[in-house]
């Protein structure tokens, strides 16, 4: 199947998740962390993934990403099903189409300034670091980044390492950022302005967002938000996700698109 | 608690515990353990191997001597393979002060069997050896058997001709074929000495027959009665008037010893060497492991354990990989000893009764066990920082770093000092040349003290490359090698020691070999046919001559017969080898091994008579230049002779002599040639007339036929059998360099999975990512052999230097880019090959991987 | 409960010098743990929080002020002192509760016996109440690749229990549990302070954590309050 356009606005939705179940070993058994889930995210749509910690919220990032495989169901990007592609289409996914933004995914190279480890990414499609690195500091000016855009990478405090991952992730621009916990930020008040830098960079790049956390004020203003299991929902026993559309769709265009599951 | 003894406490931890807390850590470890195991093992089995096979060649002939010469002290020895007659022997026994006396006929000669042939020194042996307890009366059978009339063979040597008890076997002597029998595979006494040993046994009367010298041998035993050693050697000298050798029965090990004191130092030396590489290679699995150990000592002090307790725990650890993998060491070492190394060199084996005998003591064993653990313990040490005093919470608080970079200052001075060694090799070697081996070890520190610094600049310079090319997975290589810049350096390092080892030893080897082959080519170049004494490479033994070179004279094609002579002669130590020319011979002396001297003036002095050209050896040890002179203890009393040249030693660790034939006839006494040289009337096939002269020479089938081509394809097979341990070591050592490099590569590898986990989500396809790995492996490899090439070919050339002076032979330097591109391709190609698939399995790990912590 | 074996921080400073930058990790703490009482320690990340757990342990020396507990100045006593007074009186949980990996969960909760001239059989004997006082009774031949966050955790709890500690000090013990295990081990820990009359020092960032201890604390650039702190509470709302 030749890859997708990423201008189908109207055909296929961008991800689209079908009964998909996943359970995780731990020790001698398997934890469910959610069973058959779907939903849609559509070109340019913002969507808010709630959740306590350690509920499920990474796993459905990397399901969504492609580089976790569902036990059950299915996983479609534009149209394709990812469990169909081979492990270099899927990683050519993650080049041209998708960035993961996740607050562990953090391993600079000793030395590398940051600049470098925002330009890094653009070699994988044939630029020159000279090249790569301008592209770099524009996206770092636009992060608001600039003033440590030649500072070692390592060194950094977490607010601004959010922002460089920002630029790392938008630098290619993905059609879908996948965002993990962005409520990492220490700070308060540098957490509010990282969600709004999060949403206006989605915009500009016109991406698909998808901000997955577990501070409600990170999901806020979403136009799908979704509440995935745990915390005192959680049944005895069992620590199967529930996925709760907590606030309907803004848009009409899918009404009923995401079913209630796993109670 | 109910058997204190088996199970102590040492310093509150039981022995048991230390056992188990090992046990622990090799089951979750058990590849970095037997990494740094092999490492250390390889290096064990190096040096022991060559131990071993060195120590067993001297022994085992110190055995096998003993086993001959019984209880006799002193000895008559011969000037040449001609010997003196046997009243001597009866003379020497009714000396005052003599207990018993017993004559022995030694000869060079070669037995066929049914399976193959085989060359040994022939002993025939006079009845009264049973005075010297070689032979005992509760041997009654042997001695027997002997008597009856047959050679006793070595069960060795039996088996490898493939004679048995009474069979026929024929042997070859003075250039004739003589049918003999196979009496008896030794066993007893004489057959403990002799067991693995090159000769074969019989009765004098038998021997004198089959060797042609009637009624003469080549040595008396004689054992003085106690206290009358001094009185007995001066009636000895008296009876000898000069013209034969007085000496301890022990001398012809000394002269042994020199002998084979060059080879076994290079080999020593090489050893050596491979041995500190086996050591690097382990110190280099040791530190891939420290972050991991040094989180183990945090967490043992959190849980309350002292720091003795710790360094007990950990020393423990290492004493265990330490013996477990010097024995391993000393098992492979001992293969290698019975195998690669195991071989009696044949060049020796024509003038000293050999045994191929493997001993091995204890000390050897502790030696090489001691040495094993020491290095392990080294190795295990740098975790122990965290020990210091005064900073218990290092390894906790501090974040324990995979790898801490090294600093531009630590690059500066490790180059600086690197650059001031390589000064002072330089200094040192111009100045006292005969210290060159030390430049020669110095060179591999240089090697390693370099290293950072083209790392470094390496690096930089390919990373602008890198930049400059669209998609380059240079630039991702090139990001990841400065981030593990200490573990990489530390790999280049091992790698640029290997191949530094493996050019100098290698180099030097090939120039050593070319050097003795033009000795001998030049040797055996001076006629079209040799006629030669069966196997004797070195044309030493005689052979009556009853008119063979006259029908040779007389065969079509053949324009001139001339006569070669030469054999083996004591002074001190050295048994030198003299060669005797005819004065009418092209070239007197061998053009390329000409030391010191003119070679138109001393071929001229040569042919004239009455002077010499001796080795550069014999000259530094006797003070002598050339227009000096020098006394030759001949059979004819001891005569001056003019110095014409200085030679090298043409391929005879010993040295050389060499001499026109009339000298020698004059001399020696004999006029008995050891070779024939023919030359060919023009524009004949050697081939036809090398058969014509086989067949003139009819029933001396113990006499060979070789065109000079295959006589020097002869020599130089045997003279490389010698030194083929040499390349052996190059080449394990780069192996096992190689293999350990690629490794390492391989575990550094894996452990950075997340990492490239982490590209991949950023956009790097696995494939991309697999390349970038191949290309670090490759720069990474290509900046240690750039390193160790360089030093390597000074190294190469220092080594051939030290091998010229202190050896003697001839090993002219020469570049061997071939041999070094090949070292290159093997290390490179071998770590790629072994690094390819644990690179793409890293390179597919699952992108997840890097979300996780 | 006997008074005399609680828990006394007087005026702590460490600092630590890197990069020529002077970092004020503990900048005089004062801290007094009851026996029985267990102490909650929020903070921020670099918050020196880690250290103050060092220097009661008695592995970092502070450069100013002292650690108490049971009457002995704890900070002064040489290495070897020090060592054994964390082997026979301390509980230590650290943070990545590093396990021995290739020893099975009863020898690694077993461990610190072991440096007191115990045979395995001995210690093995003693420890095995622990391991099922933390619910680990048939996980204990195991070793930790078989074992599930959670348990390891609680091999890692029972190994701090296993010697009869007198003081219990735990570092971010539930940072890798969901919450319900969370809780389980907070009440574990809750629970051993009281029976056993002993004080315990748990730093955490767990917001549950505060239902099951006796007292809050905040440390924040190397200071210490009383309770949560406006940015901390906000926080962990």
């Amino acid at each position: 199947m030749p890859p997708a356009s990423g201008s189908t606005a109207g055909a296929a939705p961008l991800l689209r998740f079908e009964q998909v179940s996943k359970a995780y070993p731990d020790g001698r058994q398997r934890i469910p962390v959610f069973e058959t889930v779907s939903f849609e995210v559509h070109h340019g749509e913002h969507v808010g993934i709630f959740g306590s910690r350690r509920a499920g919220k990474s796993t459905l990032l990397r399901l969504a990403a492609g580089i976790e495989a569902p036990d059950a169901g299915r996983i479609a990007f534009e149209g394709r099903d990812l469990a169909g592609m081979s492990a270099l289409q899927r990683d050519r996914l993650l080049r041209d189409r998708i960035g993961l933004l996740a607050s562990d995914d953090w391993r600079p190279a000793k030395g590398e300034r940051v600049v470098d480890h925002v330009a890094l990414p653009l070699v994988s499609d044939g630029a020159t670091m000279h090249e790569a690195r301008r592209r770099a500091r524009q996206t770092l000016h636009w992060a608001g980044a600039t003033k440590f855009a030649d500072e070692l990478a390592i060194s950094l405090a977490v607010g601004e390492r959010m922002r460089v991952m920002l630029a790392r992730a938008l630098v290619r621009k993905p059609r879908l950022l996948l965002v993990d916990e962005p409520a990492a930020v220490p700070s308060p008040s540098e957490r509010e302005d990282l969600y709004a830098l999060l949403r206006s960079g989605a915009r500009e790049h016109k991406a698909a967002l998808v901000i997955a956390s577990e501070d409600s004020n990170a999901t806020r203003g979403t136009d799908l938000l979704m509440e995935i299991g745990g915390g005192e929902l959680l049944q005895a026993g069992g620590e199967s996700a529930v996925v709760v559309p907590l606030v309907p769709r803004h848009s009409p265009r899918q009404p009923g698109g995401l079913e209630r599951s796993g109670s | 608690m109910s058997r204190p003894s088996l199970n102590p406490t040492i310093l509150g931890v039981r022995l048991s515990m230390l056992c188990r807390f090992y046990g622990w850590r090799l089951r979750r470890h058990t590849a970095q353990e037997l990494l740094a195991g092999g490492g250390i093992a390889v290096g064990v089995a190096l040096v022991f191997g060559v131990l071993v096979a060195n120590s067993s060649l001297m022994s085992s002939a110190g055995n096998l001597l003993h086993g001959l010469v019984g209880s006799a002290r002193l000895q008559l020895v011969a000037r040449s393979s001609d010997g003196f007659n046997e009243g001597l022997a009866t003379t020497v026994r009714r000396l005052p002060g003599v207990e018993a006396a017993a004559g022995l006929l030694r000869e060079e000669v070669t037995v066929l069997g049914p399976r193959g042939r085989e060359s040994v020194q022939l002993i025939g042996i006079d009845p009264n050896i049973i005075q010297l307890g070689v032979l005992t009366q509760r041997e009654p059978v042997s001695s027997e058997l002997l008597l009856a009339g047959g050679l006793g063979l070595p069960a060795e040597v039996a088996r490898s001709i493939g004679a048995g008890q009474g069979d026929p076997v024929t042997l070859f002597a003075n250039g004739e074929a003589h049918p003999a029998s196979v009496r008896l595979v030794l066993s007893g006494a004489l057959a403990n000495a002799t067991r693995d040993g090159t000769v074969a046994i019989a009765l004098l009367p038998l021997a004198q027959t089959l060797t042609g010298r009637l009624e003469r041998v080549t040595q008396v035993l004689v054992k003085p009665a106690p206290g009358a050693e001094a009185l007995v050697a001066g009636e000895l000298r008296r009876l000898a008037a000069g013209r034969l050798d007085v000496e301890p029965v022990e001398e012809e090990l000394r002269q042994l010893g020199s002998a084979e004191k060059p080879t076994s130092q290079s080999t020593s030396l090489f050893a050596a060497i491979g041995g500190m590489v086996g050591f690097l290679l382990a110190l280099n699995a040791m530190l891939l492991t420290v972050p991991e150990r040094r989180r183990f000592i945090a967490d043992l002090r959190m849980q309350g354990f002292d720091s003795h307790q710790v360094l007990l725990i950990l020393g423990f650890q290492a004493l265990l990989l330490g013996i477990g993998a010097s024995l391993v060491g000393v098992v492979l070492g001992d293969v290698l000893s019975h195998t690669l190394f195991h071989r009696v060199p044949l060049y020796l084996a024509v003038a000293f009764p050999l045994s191929s005998a493997q001993l091995i003591h204890a000390s050897t064993i502790l030696l090489a066990l001691g040495a094993g653990v020491l290095a392990t313990l080294i190795a295990s040490l740098p975790p122990l920082i965290d020990l210091r005093p005064g900073r218990p919470a290092d390894a906790v608080f501090r974040e324990i770093r995979d790898d801490a970079g090294v600093s531009r200052d630590a690059v500066l001075w490790l180059g600086a000092a690197g650059l001031v060694i390589l000064v002072a090799v330089t200094v040192l070697v111009l100045s006292t040349p005969r210290l060159t081996v030390l430049g020669g070890v110095a060179l591999a520190l240089v090697a390693i003290c370099l290293i950072p610094a083209v790392f470094v600049t390496a690096i930089g310079a390919l990373a602008r490359i890198g930049e400059r090319i669209p998609g380059s997975m240079l630039v991702i290589a090139m990001t990841e090698l400065r981030s593990t810049a200490t573990r990489s350096i530390a790999l280049a390092g091992v790698a640029a020691l290997a191949v530094y080892g493996s050019v100098a030893i290698g180099g030097a080897r090939q120039d050593l070999l070319h050097g003795i082959d033009g000795a001998i080519s030049h040797y055996f170049g001076t006629a079209d046919i040799w006629v030669v004494n069966g196997d004797d490479i070195f044309n030493t033994n005689s052979f009556t001559a009853d008119g063979t070179a006259a029908k040779i004279a007389r065969t079509p094609g053949v324009a001139a017969v001339r006569t070669y002579q030469g054999g083996l002669l004591d002074i001190g130590t050295r048994r030198l080898w003299v060669r005797a020319r005819a004065p009418t011979d092209p070239a007197m002396l061998e053009a390329g091994q000409l030391v010191s001297g003119d070679l138109a003036t001393a071929t001229e002095l040569l042919r004239r008579g009455g002077w010499a050209a001796i080795s550069s050896e014999l000259a530094a040890e006797h003070h002598l230049r050339v227009g000096g002179s020098v006394s030759l203890p001949t059979p004819s009393g001891s005569v001056r002779f003019g110095v014409a040249a200085i030679m090298t030693n043409s391929g005879w660790p010993p040295g050389a002599i060499t001499i026109n034939t009339n000298d020698y006839s004059r001399y020696w006494r004999t006029t008995d040639p050891s070779a024939l040289e023919v030359d060919l009337e023009p524009g004949v096939a050697v081939g036809t007339v090398k058969h014509a002269i086989e067949g003139a020479l009819g029933n001396r089938r113990g006499l060979l036929v070789r065109t000079s081509g295959e006589r020097t394809a002869e020599s130089e097979a045997s003279a490389r059998q010698g030194l083929r341990t040499l390349g052996e070591i190059a080449t394990l050592l780069l192996i096992a360099a190689a293999l350990s490099v690629a490794s390492a590569l391989g575990a550094v590898i894996w452990q950075r999975r997340a990492k490239l986990a982490s590209l991949r989500i950023q956009g790097f396809d696995y494939r991309q990512l697999w390349r970038a790995l191949l290309l670090e492996s490759l720069i990474l490899l290509s900046i240690g052999s750039v390193d160790g090439v360089l030093l390597g070919v000074y190294g190469h050339a220092l080594a051939s230097r030290w091998l010229e002076l202190t050896t003697g032979f001839s090993a002219p330097f020469s570049l061997g880019g071939l041999q070094i591109l090949e070292t290159f391709l093997l290390v490179a190609g071998m770590a790629i090959a072994v690094i390819a698939v644990p690179g793409l399995r890293a390179a597919k790990v699952p992108a997840s991987v890097g979300l996780q912590e | 409960m006997n008074p005399s074996a609680g828990l006394e921080l007087r005026e702590l400073v460490k600092h630590y010098t890197s990069d020529a930058e002077v970092v004020r990790a503990v900048d005089g703490v004062s801290l007094t743990v009851a026996p029985g009482e267990l102490v909650a320690l929020y903070g921020p990340s670099g918050s020196g929080k880690t250290t103050l757990l060092l220097l009661t342990a008695g592995l970092l020396a502070p450069d100013r002020g002292s650690v108490w507990f049971a009457q002995r100045e704890v900070s002064s006593l040489p290495a070897a002192e020090a060592a054994r007074f964390r082997r026979r009186e301390v509980g230590f949980v650290f943070q990545s509760f590093h396990l021995m990996a290739g020893a099975t969960a009863l020898d690694n909760a077993a461990l610190k016996l072991l440096g007191d001239g115990w045979t395995l059989r001995d210690a093995r004997r003693v420890t095995r109440p622990w391991l099922e006082r933390v619910g680990l009774h048939e996980r204990a031949e195991h070793t930790p690749d078989k074992l599930s966050m959670g348990e390891r955790q609680r091999v890692a709890i029972a190994r701090a229990l296993a010697g009869e500690p007198r003081l219990l000090l735990t570092d971010e013990p539930t940072g890798n549990l969901d919450s319900k295990r969370s809780r389980e081990i907070l009440a574990l820990l809750r629970d051993l302070c009281r029976e056993r009359g002993i004080p315990g020092l748990l730093v955490t960032h767990d917001p549950q954590a505060r239902a099951f201890v006796d007292r809050v604390h905040t440390l924040r650039d190397g200071h210490l309050h009383e309770g949560l702190d406006a940015e901390l509470a906000m926080s962990l709302a």
